[in-house]
């Protein structure tokens, strides 16, 4: 028999879930382990399932080989909470496609219930809740790889919003590539502690005694009428940096069990805002493909900016990212709408070309993996999501940042006399970002 | 203010009424006509060739400038077209009845089995340049052509005479062609004649104060058969396209809303308050203020005023201004005024009576489907083969989908083979058939693609634009599928 | 199957600790909550790397010096104490300080002793059982967590 690999795993446990002679309650559900094994679990005990199609389930668990966790078919029996475990919102409707039979012909796209355990948790996944406390818009910079200019325009942006007389909030999560601290605050002015320092003292019980030593106020915004500060990942004079980073992302014991590293990033930012009361907090997000990353953008952003070149390995890489959510509807539907496709170093030569190819990648990404399919017969039905793709406020539609030699290595708290940029040129190169999105922070209000 | 919205509302109403009568007539008031740049650089007679699809105002403006006191109206204010005074416009082919100006199809299709085409456009000329001597005195078109036919030296000097004496009153000629696809009952007779056209067209620059205009829809340029004569290019060159953009759009429904007799008075109240300088207001007929003509954001929230801000409970389901537009377009980026007001129009019907605003954004997605079905049906008034091969499709595809999908349902439902039995049958009475059928799937697609419907990406797969996906039983591909 | 099983032997002895404090039997419920933490932490620990011996049981001696008792070889409230000094013992430290992290109430545990089951009821603690059950449903859940892990 050939070897199931973890692709083939999922796909095979799902198939064996068609079987209809299979009770139709309670439905069968998967546990995914950290290790990528897989379990079908009965949201009963097992003395009230049929034996008959317990063996066959069974059966089929065994089907998976290395791919099963155990022969053990989970229920109600195996744990000492199962209310918790079956109730848990980390179980998500899941869509598992089902390949092609011996003809080659696709056997379909099935739905299970899926509970995915992975290490870094995923509370994230789950949409904020109703009552939300309200707080000011949180703008996640994103993007798959460094060297995209995507902290360049993070400032500008902080300054163009400070211009307008915001109040602007900036936190560095990208522990692993630390930069914008060096970008708007000379090293005499960084504040005492950075984030990475919070996250050990919290893990301790300490994290409010280093709170008002985080935040320092970047010069850029002298000349502005609003206001710009600057938590950075790491604080002034720092020389333990990688041995407090690998501490960083621990766990941490809580009242109701233990805190990931999302919910901790959560209630960082949630202090913050309580203690500065910005106008909107610009978040500077782990860059690549890591669940952490993609936790930021669907459980902290009210606008997540994808920062994206025109090749193939951009648009590959966001097409695992969107599949990762596409496979999961409800998150699917949540996270689309708060994305923004910012194209970074737009050339300059070529340019219509270039611009109507990159909206055009860009929107077949989205409808193939984030929008909703429009049936048919469909008449304009409110509920679903499909934007044209000339549509200027949809997601798909890119913000061009404009490629510019000058931004290349570039220090904004620089006069322009002495070879800093001039609000002209940081207008030609960024003036769409920033129009775009102080006109999405004024139709919040609207 | 529910009030003033409800006077707005009726206004909408009243410019979309307005505006559906393609010609320029005695209830058509000059003060709602806008002119979009383009428009105004295809007014220059030096324009011969000017391109525009249906809808966009060929027929406005065949009828428009044969008008002296609409040229006036144009002249006076929209200076930036530079339309000459000393005009004398004539009409050498269109629609509208039969008159003595020019010979109308049936009278065409009995000379052409006896002359060359250029040589009966040459006799329309020579109509309208009122040649004098032997020609003034024939009547009748067959003898006109004949003449012509039999007399070309004595045509050429006709002519420069006719020239001279347009000169000297220092007046223009112009003679004006629109309607091409009315020139015979099927493309194998429309080809020659309007090749011939444009043949007489060009040779006519030679003059210095004689020049045609010729209005042309895009697919009828996109054959080759009409357009393979040498120095075509020429002609090309200085083509105008009669092009509406997203700008042009709104400021003649701006244009039409500040003079309707419903609403228009608190219409310009709104629209005079965003623009800084107000001294057009004085004008009458009330001009759209400058700044209201290019300034997309100005636009904006001017219609913000009329539509609100978003097309749903947030913006991110886009905004009316773009929205609207986008959702008209076909796949060359096209919207024409008829589909937009015909769009407003049912909105504003759709709108209930107390709705704050005058438009609610879901009278506007109702306005669009209304809009795109008479779009539809005005294509397929036009070319009856778009129903025969779209039918088979319907309500089987989504779009993006792959060349070989379509083909596929074709072959199945042997579409094709039926469309070449019928188009036989039916002879005369069917208009015109797909330029290349010949040419089998692809032909046709291609065919569809140059009337705008849909377009072919890396060709291999279709995209359509929505204002016909809809109406044609199209889905549109998601990632996201619906729950069974 | 082995003879030991932590992980069987901590949710038995939980459901009759429930059973017994329902029916107001506070001296043994109150035992089986210690029980039930400490074959809990035990399961953990095997699945965090420590190797069992032959039945299933954690090693009764330490892995450096046969003559000294393996630190894990102890009852609540030492266990406990003892997998926090001796993480050098647990090879996957990361996996067991995430599972540590989620009972953040073992220290309730201090009260708690063996030698309860020699007691008179008057010298019993009985106000802590109620801190016992709660660390000790603590521990169930980290059990559940790890089972749907794929480390139980």
């Amino acid at each position: 028999m050939a070897t199931l690999h973890f692709n083939d795993a999922l796909r095979m446990a799902a198939r064996s879930l068609r079987d209809e002679t299979l009770p139709e309650s309670p439905k069968i559900r998967l546990i995914r382990d950290v290790y990528g094994r897989l379990r079908y679990a009965l949201d009963c005990s097992l003395a009230d399932y049929p034996q008959d199609e317990l063996l066959k389930l069974q059966a089929a668990q065994g089907a998976l080989g290395a791919y099963a966790t155990s022969t053990e078919v989970l229920s109600h029996d195996s744990f000492s909470d199962p209310k918790a475990v079956f109730g848990s919102s980390d179980w998500h409707r899941t869509l598992v496609d089902l390949g092609v039979d011996e003809d080659g012909e696709h056997v379909g796209v099935t739905e299970v219930q899926l509970l995915d355990r992975q290490i870094t948790g995923q509370d994230w996944l789950r949409p904020p809740a109703e009552n939300e406390v309200p707080h000011p818009h949180r703008l996640v910079f994103f993007g798959l790889k460094g060297g995209v200019g995507r902290s360049t325009a993070l400032c500008m942006t902080a300054w163009g919003l400070a211009q307008r007389g915001k109040r602007v909030l900036l936190i560095d999560f990208d522990l692993e590539s630390p930069g914008l601290s060096g970008l708007l605050l000379p090293a005499s002015k960084l504040a005492d502690f950075g984030v990475v320092d919070w996250l050990l003292e919290d893990a301790v019980g300490q994290g409010d005694s280093v709170m008002q030593h985080m935040v320092a106020a970047s010069p850029l915004a002298d000349t502005t009428v609003g206001a710009i500060r600057v938590v950075s990942a790491v604080g002034r004079d720092e020389q333990e940096y990688l041995a407090k980073l690998s501490r960083a992302y621990a766990d941490v014991p809580g009242a109701n069990g233990p805190q990931r590293m999302g919910v901790r990033m959560r209630r960082l930012v949630e202090q913050l805002e309580a203690q500065e009361k910005p106008d909107v907090v610009l978040i500077d997000s782990r860059a690549g493909l890591h669940d952490l990353a993609a936790v930021s953008i669907t459980g902290l952003a009210d606008t997540a900016l994808l920062f994206a070149t025109d090749g193939a390995q951009s648009w590959n890489g966001y097409r695992q990212l969107f599949a990762h959510w596409q496979h999961r509807p409800d998150v699917a539907q949540h996270v689309r709408e708060r994305l923004v496709m910012v194209r970074a170093l737009t050339p300059k030569t070529d340019r219509e070309a270039s611009v109507r190819a990159f909206q055009r990648s860009a929107y077949e990404l989205f409808s193939e993996t984030l929008y909703d399919e429009l049936p048919v017969d469909a008449a304009d039905n409110e509920e679903l999501f499909h934007p044209g793709e000339k549509d200027e406020s949809a997601p798909h539609f890119p913000i061009l940042v404009n490629w510019d030699e000058q931004f290349q290595e570039f220090n904004p708290l620089l006069r322009p006399e002495e070879g800093g940029a001039t609000p002209a040129q940081i207008e030609a190169a960024f003036g769409l970002l920033i129009e775009r999105l102080s006109n999405r922070l004024e139709g919040e209000t609207a | 203010m529910s009030s003033q919205s409800k006077l707005i509302r009726l206004g909408i109403q009243e410019a979309a009424s307005k505006l559906d009568q393609t010609q320029v007539s005695a209830t058509q008031p000059p003060s709602f006509t806008y002119v979009p740049p383009t428009h105004a650089r295809a007014l220059d007679p030096e324009a011969t060739l000017i391109e525009g699809m249906r809808g966009a105002g060929k027929s406005f403006w065949w009828s428009l400038l044969v008008s002296p006191d609409h040229r006036d109206f144009v002249r006076t204010n929209y200076p930036e077209a530079q339309l000459p005074s000393g005009l004398v416009v004539g009409q050498g082919f269109g629609t509208g009845f039969a008159n003595e100006n020019y010979p109308d199809p049936e009278t065409l299709s009995k000379l052409v089995q006896l002359f060359k085409p250029r040589i009966i456009w040459r006799a329309v000329i020579a109509v309208h340049a009122k040649f004098d001597g032997g020609f003034a005195e024939l009547t009748d078109w067959a003898q006109r052509v004949k003449w012509i036919d039999s007399n070309p030296e004595k045509f050429s000097v006709a002519l420069a005479a006719a020239d001279q004496r347009f000169q000297s009153t220092g007046s223009t000629l112009l003679v004006l062609f629109d309607a091409l696809d009315r020139l015979a009952d099927d493309w194998q007779h429309i080809r020659p004649l309007a090749k011939g056209l444009l043949q007489v067209a060009l040779e006519v620059r030679s003059t210095k104060n004689i020049r045609c205009k010729v209005y042309v829809r895009p697919d009828m340029l996109r054959d080759e058969e009409i357009t393979s004569f040498p120095d075509f290019v020429k002609l090309e060159a200085g083509k105008a396209v009669l092009t509406w953009r997203r700008a042009d759009l709104y400021s003649l429904l701006f244009q039409c809303l500040g003079n309707a007799s419903a609403g228009g008075k608190q219409f310009r109240v709104l629209a005079e308050a965003l623009s800084s300088k107000s001294k057009e207001s004085a004008t009458s007929p009330w001009k759209v203020p400058l700044a209201l003509r290019t300034n997309e954001q100005l636009q904006e929230t001017l219609f913000e005023k009329l539509a609100g801000k978003a097309m749903g409970a947030s913006t991110k389901r886009g905004k009316p201004y773009t929205w609207l537009v986008n959702h008209l377009q076909d796949s060359m980026d096209q919207v024409s005024p008829r589909s937009f007001f015909a769009a407003l129009k049912a909105a504003a019907v759709e709108t209930p009576e107390e709705e704050v605003l005058p438009l609610h954004y879901r009278g506007i997605q109702v306005g669009v489907q209304q809009a795109s079905q008479i779009r539809v049906k005005e294509i397929i008034e036009d070319y009856p083969w778009v129903k025969w091969v779209m039918e088979p499709l319907h309500g089987n595809l989504t779009v993006p989908c792959s060349v070989r999908d379509i083909e596929k349902v074709w072959k199945d439902e042997k579409t094709l083979s039926l469309l070449e039995t019928k188009l036989a049958r039916q002879g005369d009475a069917v208009k015109l058939p797909p330029q290349n059928l010949d040419f089998g799937a692809l032909g046709i697609l291609g065919d569809l693609e140059s009337l705008g419907m849909l377009e072919q990406i890396d060709g291999k797969r279709i995209q359509m634009p929505d204002v016909y996906r809809v109406a044609f039983g199209f889905g549109r591909r998601g990632g996201v599928k619906p729950l069974k | 199957m082995t003879t030991v099983l932590y992980e069987q032997a901590a949710r038995r002895h939980l459901a009759d600790a429930e059973t017994l404090l329902n029916q107001g039997r506070l001296a043994n419920a109150g035992q089986l909550y210690g029980f039930a933490a400490e074959c809990g932490l035990k399961a953990m620990l095997i699945a965090c790397g420590v190797s069992p011996d032959a039945d299933g049981g954690l090693p009764k001696h330490h892995p450096a010096n046969s003559r000294r008792t393996h630190p894990f070889y102890k009852h609540m409230p030492i266990l406990k104490d003892n997998v926090a000094t001796h993480g050098q013992l647990i090879p996957d430290g990361l996996l067991s300080s995430r599972y540590m992290a989620s009972m953040p109430n073992l220290a309730h545990f201090r009260g708690w002793s063996t030698e309860h089951r020699y007691w008179a009821d008057a010298s019993l603690p009985f106000n802590l059982v109620p801190n016992w059950q709660s660390a000790a449903k603590e521990v169930a859940t980290m059990l559940d967590q790890a089972k749907q892990d794929g480390n139980l």
